[in-house]
């Protein structure tokens, strides 16, 4: 089979593709997060053996979690596509994934203050694990200030993806933050990973819940896309073609 | 059975569950809703300039 691959690079082919993937994604997602709600509120025990019901904010905080380191690595990823092939999609995918990882940079930092009242008595603490996220925050609002103090375009773009591309060094700053292999050298109160060892109907809530998330953060960026897509090439003859401009 | 007042109350942790869940719904609709808002805008200055563009023509 004779499969185009670059045949959607091109924003104007992109932009009718986005919009009719986003609304699965969107609907999907809505579906995978009511389901691992209702799973992780009702057919969860409300008793664990060291916590109450208060373990429940883990069903959006992990989820939140995973989605902000993940969707930095997306954002970089299209940032370095972007910088090696020079192609406009790829800096707009990019730009489109800044906003949606920095709520759920925001949201994870939330609902964690939550989770560490009822677990340790207290909202925030400088924890590895804790300051390391909050950095992570600070770097998806420097790469979105970065995308509005520069005029030019071709400039932010590649600023903002050279910016985006050094802060990596902080996902796996985050990830073994709690995950060290030897427990002695980095002491912090926030747990490590308790994935492997806890109930199944518990885990079956967090997994199902993060893909909702994922398929949610996809339609996000999808539909934020499609409107940098019309900003950026408003005066081409194709956006003054489309059936939603000329109605 | 699912009794709606012991859920609210979740063992007297309502109060931090349903401000780290609501909070993050909320969140995640106002997004969709802005994005919705934002494509209207960007419609709106999409339709402005064509009609100027083709009654002023090519330039």
């Amino acid at each position: 089979m004779d499969v185009h691959w670059f045949r959607y690079a091109s924003p104007a082919t992109f932009y009718g593709l986005a919009g009719k993937l986003a609304p699965w994604f969107g609907w999907g997602g809505v579906l995978l997060i009511a389901v691992g709600l209702y799973w992780g509120f009702f057919q969860t025990p409300d008793l664990l053996t060291d916590q109450k019901q208060y373990y429940r904010i883990l069903f959006v905080h992990v989820g939140a979690a995973w989605m902000s380191m993940w969707l930095y690595v997306v954002m970089v990823g299209w940032g370095l596509v972007g910088l090696a092939f020079n192609t406009r999609l790829s800096f707009m995918l990019a730009a489109a994934t800044a906003p949606t990882g920095a709520l759920f940079t925001f949201l994870t930092l939330w609902s964690g203050a939550f989770w560490g009242k009822t677990s340790w008595g207290t909202w925030w603490d400088w924890d590895p694990r804790m300051t390391s996220e909050l950095l992570l925050l600070f770097l998806y609002v420097g790469y979105l200030a970065l995308q509005s103090a520069i005029e030019d375009v071709h400039r932010r773009d590649r600023a903002s993806a050279l910016l985006a591309a050094v802060g990596l060094v902080l996902v796996p700053v985050i990830f073994w933050s709690i995950n060290c292999p030897d427990p002695n050298q980095c002491s912090a109160l926030h747990q490590q990973s308790s994935m492997r060892e806890i109930e199944p109907n518990i885990r079956i809530a967090w997994l199902v819940t993060a893909l909702g998330f994922w398929l949610y953060a996809v339609a996000a960026t999808l539909l934020r896309a499609r409107n940098l897509i019309l900003l950026r090439e408003g005066r081409a003859q194709w956006v003054s073609n489309l059936q939603e401009v000329r109605a | 059975m699912i009794q709606p007042a012991e859920t609210l109350m979740m063992g007297g942790f309502g109060f931090y569950i349903w401000s780290a869940v609501g909070m993050t719904l909320a969140v995640l609709l106002g997004e969709v809703l802005w994005l919705r808002w934002r494509r209207q805008a960007v419609l709106r200055e999409q339709k402005r300039w064509r009609r100027l563009a083709k009654h002023k023509g090519p330039v």
